[in-house]
């Protein structure tokens, strides 16, 4: 019995959501109206657009590009800065709707979801006008648009819902393959990107059709195994599960892309100490303690590494997680100059069951402190209180935002 | 007399003025909890005019669950020096705000 597989795609989401949150706050403009885009902050480093409206697309506008080179293309562009909460939240309301019409709804990425419809339709009926539901409730209840495409599998589900948009239910089912699928170009193609596509353009594949009838030997001579995938996915074969995510954090971490070289241990400590400060907060925030401590970083081209070692005992202390980090970076950098740094800590134990190490007297004092923090924080603002080394240092005394580590995902693998 | 054009940073401004309680502000109120209903407005004050008004009747309620912010909607009138005025008072959840609108 073939399976139906719904995926959902909310249409420019952050744009979208950002508008969304705008009008129910009493805003007399949509921000869907006018060309405008989600933006980083300008001034701190070069910012980039991250979503942008349908009038913005017009003028050309791409995601991914600088502000400064989007405002050349439209002067009068309005720009907005991403704001995190607003999208786990947004994104949590369309994964509660969704959770109304199967229990299988895996969420693939903050404004993406597969929904396995198979064991629903006996109760809610056929799948195109379920959908249609989905995307009007989404619009009226929710107030932004969604794509949705139907099919028999995750990959074609995805695949229809990116043919048109926006606000549109599109079904991709096997049969259909030919008329609908094949004649996009190969850039089309899910996990078609920049690298590849160039190299089957030089091999005379120019859309999906022509790489689903190429010989699938061929592709893996010049692809290897990749080239079996594509072969596959142009021909609609993926057989993935709808896999619902798990709702237990295996790990909080966060990093940061800094605005500038860094070149010495004093800069590097302070970063450190700044990605502790979020992390520390949050785990706290979660009630979590951790008994593992991870440094990343990479370099000026783009190259990682990380160390990591596992603690003999269990902390939500930013200070404790500050030192061990030092610790790892030292061992691990090589003084070559730096451009991303990372703290991830994993192994998560509650709080309320932790083992404090026999060696350690401060704890109490040390508890006090970071929840006096946490307080004024929480009452005041982020910017309330700060340690005094980061005081005219230039960075931010807490860096890193929510963190992508409630999805396990940002994967491109199905 | 010479026209200069808003700058860009003003534009900003206004469209942020436009943007941000163009429609909507932020009121005080007093509300009756009875039970386990929603809260039910009494009266509400204009914290920067000084006003304060009585909330006559509530003439509907519903909910506003727009980008996953839940806020209810009470459709409400009141007379004031003489007229009957409508008007919506909406109340965040997530936060516990009170809001005015024209509605």
């Amino acid at each position: 019995m073939d399976r139906v597989i719904l995926h959902i795609d909310v249409n420019s989401a952050y744009l979208s959501w950002e508008a969304v949150d705008r009008l129910q706050h009493g805003a007399l403009l949509d921000l869907r109206d006018v060309p405008s885009v989600v933006g980083g902050n300008e001034a701190s480093r070069h910012g980039i657009v991250l979503a942008k409206s349908i009038p913005a697309k017009r003028f050309g506008i791409q995601t991914g590009e600088t502000l400064y080179s989007a405002r050349q293309k439209c002067p009068g562009l309005l720009s907005v800065p991403p704001r995190y909460d607003l999208y786990t939240r947004c994104s949590k309301a369309l994964q509660e709707l969704l959770r109304e019409y199967s229990d299988a709804v895996q969420v693939f990425s903050v404004d993406e979801c597969f929904v396995d419809f198979s064991a629903s339709i006996r109760l809610m009926g056929d799948p195109v006008t379920v959908a249609d539901e989905i995307r009007r409730r989404c619009r009226d209840e929710l107030g932004f648009t969604v794509n949705v495409g139907i099919s028999t599998s995750k990959l074609l589900a995805k695949m229809a819902g990116d043919i048109k948009k926006p606000d549109k239910t599109i079904t991709l089912f096997p049969d259909e393959i030919t008329t609908k699928l094949w004649p996009l170009p190969i850039e089309d193609l899910y996990m078609c990107g920049p690298a590849t596509a160039p190299k089957l353009r030089k091999m005379g594949i120019h859309t999906i059709g022509d790489l689903a009838r190429t010989d699938a030997a061929i592709l893996r001579y010049t692809l290897k195994s990749f080239g079996q995938l594509l072969w596959n996915y142009a021909n609609g074969i993926e057989a993935s599960e709808v896999r619902p995510s798990s709702p237990k954090v295996k790990g909080i971490g966060n990093s940061t892309t800094t605005s500038r070289n860094v070149e010495d241990l004093e800069h590097a400590d302070l970063v450190l100490l700044s990605l502790s400060e979020s992390v520390g907060a949050r785990l706290r925030a979660g009630g979590w303690c951790t008994r593992l401590v991870a440094v990343s970083i990479r370099n000026a081209d783009f190259a990682s590494s990380s160390r990591q070692r596992t603690l003999s005992f269990a902390t939500d202390s930013t200070m404790q997680i500050y030192e061990e980090a030092r610790l790892l970076l030292r061992e691990l950098w090589r003084g070559e100059p730096l451009r991303h740094l990372g703290i991830r800590t994993s192994q998560l134990t509650p709080a309320d069951g932790m083992q404090f190490s026999l060696f350690d007297l401060d704890v109490g004092r040390r508890q006090a402190l970071d929840s006096a923090i946490d307080g004024i924080r929480k009452r005041y603002g982020c910017n309330a209180v700060q340690r005094g080394v980061f005081v005219n240092s230039g960075i931010r005394p807490m860096t890193g935002g929510v963190g992508d580590d409630e999805y396990q995902m940002m994967s491109s693998m199905l | 007399m010479e026209y200069r054009s808003p700058s860009e940073k003003q534009l900003q401004q206004m469209l942020n003025d436009l943007n941000h309680g163009g429609g909507m502000r932020p009121v005080d109120v007093i509300a009756r909890f009875i039970g386990i209903q929603a809260p039910r407005p009494v009266k509400f004050r204009l914290p920067q005019e000084d006003v304060t008004v009585i909330v006559d009747r509530i003439i509907s309620q519903s909910e506003d669950r727009r980008a996953g912010n839940r806020m209810i909607v009470y459709c409400c009138e009141s007379e004031v020096r003489g007229v009957k005025r409508r008007y919506e008072l909406k109340y965040e959840i997530a936060t516990c705000r009170w809001y005015l609108c024209s509605g």
